[in-house]
């Protein structure tokens, strides 16, 4: 076998190759699409900012399956709109966890549900209310002391320390003194009424493909992490709110805080905000 | 944002793409596979240009890529790849019969090679590469590359559309 000769069989056999007009342009296409997909990542990873530090009760982002896979199983809402009615779900134990949700304008859509759980068995007390994300953003920044450097847009990463001059450990969450509300720019309505998502500007111009939300499986709470007093087998979890986000592109994630009961917990400012956020929707929990 | 390639890199592609098409064309069999993935490499090498231009070869670097990505490709996307009875070019007034019939029966002989034996037999023989070049490129040991190409060149010199076509026009 001579290779000279095989190059030049194979060489030969290559047909004229016409090169598109603009091969550069479409290279740089590849590129920018190639950016968009990691830009998308990226905006998922900052919506779970770093925070809450010394925050008990918890935070875990779990994204869920696809569409119409969860309605039929038990603790999983039949849509994204729905909260699941409770009872077979598993009581979430108490964690601890540096993540906290940031809801950004990146979603479509939130959807709050609110339980309690007692007597081993979960209740839904509250929800669903699905609200515009720009809302709960309005919202937190509003509830933050200290000015909306902790969260979105500036989306910080920075863990915050259990104890800030701002609020001081052990401080409770009840203390956050809120300012005057002004209206929500959005279509939600305080008063309850549904969501209509066609009216938002921040709503999808067709479906979004709507999903449902899975159950969110919560972390272990690593042991001897100090948060506020409260160690791991103390805290007691009563009122759970989930938060059900479904971005652009369809997929649905969820969100777990559990507030606990433990005696002294009080959350960071960030989270104090965050709660207070969602109380305002939900009503004060129980 | 997507900055602007530098002139450098511009002028790269306009240089160097017409053979690094004719290697994507030899490792795909077909042309528009060809053009996705030298448009694939180069966009992958796009963002890291400055380092590459101030490595050693930035032509190394590109070919490198290029086989990386046929290779990483296939076997996510041609996992079977079945030669097909014609031609899939487009008709050029300057082909005959007998250059249809010589494309027609390498594609078919390529067809039959692993994308490893595929891509050492295009880096050896077609880019003209010593063992140790390809091995490096390839990211396997100098042995591998000579095993590959043995059997490479044993399965070419079976295969029935090659060696019929071989008898006249070159002895394989």
């Amino acid at each position: 076998v001579n290779p000279e000769d095989i190059g030049k069989l194979l060489l030969d056999a290559v047909p004229p190759l016409a090169a598109p007009p603009d091969r550069m342009a479409q290279v740089r296409r590849r590129v920018v699409r190639a950016n968009l997909l990691r830009t998308s990542a990226s905006a998922l990873a900052i919506a779970t900012v770093v925070g809450g530090g010394g925050v008990l009760g918890v935070q875990t982002l779990a994204a869920v399956g696809p569409p119409g896979s969860g309605g039929g199983q038990p603790g999983i809402a039949a849509s994204p709109g729905d909260c699941s009615p409770g009872s077979d779900r598993p009581i979430p134990q108490s964690t601890w966890a540096s993540k906290r949700p940031t809801i950004g304008s990146v979603f479509y859509s939130v959807t709050l549900c609110r339980y309690r759980y007692q007597g081993g068995r979960q209740y839904l007390v509250a929800g669903p209310v699905q609200a515009d994300p720009y809302v709960i953003l309005n919202l937190i920044r509003h509830f933050t002391p200290s000015g909306p450097a902790l969260l979105p847009p500036a989306m910080s990463t920075t863990p915050e320390p259990a104890g800030s001059p701002d609020r001081p450990a052990g401080s409770a969450a009840g203390s956050v003194t809120p300012a005057p509300l002004s209206p929500p720019p959005s279509p939600w309505d305080p008063s309850g009424s549904p969501w209509d998502p066609s009216a938002s500007p921040w709503a999808p111009s067709g479906s979004p493909g709507w999903q449902s939300p899975g159950i969110v499986t919560l972390s272990p709470w690593p042991s001897g992490v100090p948060t506020n007093g409260c160690r791991a087998g103390m805290a007691s979890v009563g009122t759970v709110d989930e938060i059900y986000i479904v971005d652009p592109n369809g997929n649905s994630f969820g969100y777990i805080l559990a507030r606990s009961g433990c005696p002294g917990y009080s959350p960071g400012p960030a989270d104090a905000a965050l709660y207070a956020a969602i109380d305002r929707l939900l009503g004060p929990p129980d | 944002m997507t900055r602007l390639p530098p002139e450098d890199f511009d002028e790269f592609i306009r240089m160097r793409s017409p053979a690094l098409l004719r290697s994507a064309w030899l490792l795909t069999g077909d042309a528009g596979r060809a053009e996705d993935l030298l448009q694939t490499a180069l966009a992958r090498v796009w963002p890291r240009w400055a380092r590459v231009v101030a490595g050693t070869s930035p032509d190394t670097y590109v070919r490198k890529v290029l086989y990386t990505t046929y290779l990483s490709w296939y076997r996510r996307r041609w996992r079977f790849e079945v030669p097909t009875g014609a031609s899939g070019e487009p008709a050029d007034r300057s082909d005959v019969a007998g250059e249809a019939a010589q494309r027609d029966a390498v594609r078919r002989a390529l067809a039959a090679l692993s994308r490893q034996q595929r891509a050492v037999v295009v880096l050896r023989y077609v880019e003209d590469l010593p063992v140790a070049a390809t091995a490096e490129l390839l990211g396997c040991s100098e042995t591998a590359v000579k095993v590959q190409a043995h059997r490479a060149l044993a399965i070419l010199r079976g295969n029935p559309h090659l060696a019929a076509f071989g008898q006249t026009e070159v002895s394989l």
